[in-house]
């Protein structure tokens, strides 16, 4: 196999819902461990793509009615790819400010946590936007 | 996922178990919201015993944040941690601003 080449490859699919969000972390953390991750790795990853979720769940659906959301593992020989798709409102993470961690509490926004501690667990983030479907990448070294 | 309280003479102990995922955090919230209650009235440092929890989310934090804007930062310490939550605790800044041993 090919450096990059996919050794193996996962998918999920389920309402943009809460109940829904542990069923979605399970199978996230339970393919890293698959994939020859250490503990720490696979909680790291576990908690960057439910902070994700959670951020998707919360805002990307106002309405009443509910959209999905698909998570695609991949395991490359030196690293794992996870993508998010949903098709909410469009949000580029990217974008988003980094929580403030030298305020005060009581200086603190609410918000922007889960996206700061996200960027500071996997090794990108990379988001994209197309017909209505966002797609959020994250990777993560497996020697990590 | 649980927590229990213990009444000492001058502190109360969270003890918590478990994931402390979003999903938890918010299945606790409201009798958390109790124990902040009593904490503020009664003038009482509040522990968070966290040896027997391996994985916090940003709720979590935000849990921690609310007990120390409640009741003072000067009371609100996190005890027992794993290197794991510490590392959450770390990114988010919360390890120089609350008690975290």
């Amino acid at each position: 196999m090919s450096p990059g080449k996919s050794s193996k490859m996962r998918a999920i699919k389920k309402k943009a819902e809460l109940c829904n969000l542990r069923d979605l972390t399970d199978f996230v953390a339970n393919f890293a461990a698959n994939s020859k991750m250490s503990d720490e790795s696979v909680s790291d990853i576990q908690l960057a793509v439910e902070e994700l979720l959670v951020n998707i769940i919360d805002y990307a659906f106002p309405n009443a009615e509910k959209g999905n959301i698909e998570i695609i593992c991949s395991s490359m020989k030196k690293s794992l790819i996870i993508k998010i798709f949903d098709n909410g409102i469009p949000f580029n993470v990217n974008n988003a400010p980094n929580g403030d961690t030298g305020l005060s509490l009581d200086k603190r926004e609410k918000g922007g946590m889960g996206i700061h501690i996200v960027r500071n667990l996997v090794d990108k983030i990379e988001y994209s936007g197309e017909n209505g479907r966002n797609t959020l990448t994250l990777t993560k070294g497996l020697g990590q | 996922m649980s927590m229990k309280r213990i009444n000492e003479k001058y502190k109360v102990i969270c003890c918590f178990e478990g994931k402390m995922d979003t999903l938890s955090c918010k299945e606790l919230e409201k009798d958390f919201d109790q124990i902040l209650s009593e904490c503020k009235s009664d003038n009482m440092p509040l522990v968070f015993d966290l040896a027997g929890v391996d994985y916090i989310a940003s709720s979590f934090l935000r849990l921690c944040g609310k007990a120390a804007q409640q009741i003072g930062v000067e009371k609100v310490s996190i005890a027992n941690v794993t290197p794991q939550v510490k590392k959450v605790f770390k990114i988010a800044g919360l390890a120089d601003v609350l008690t975290v041993s």
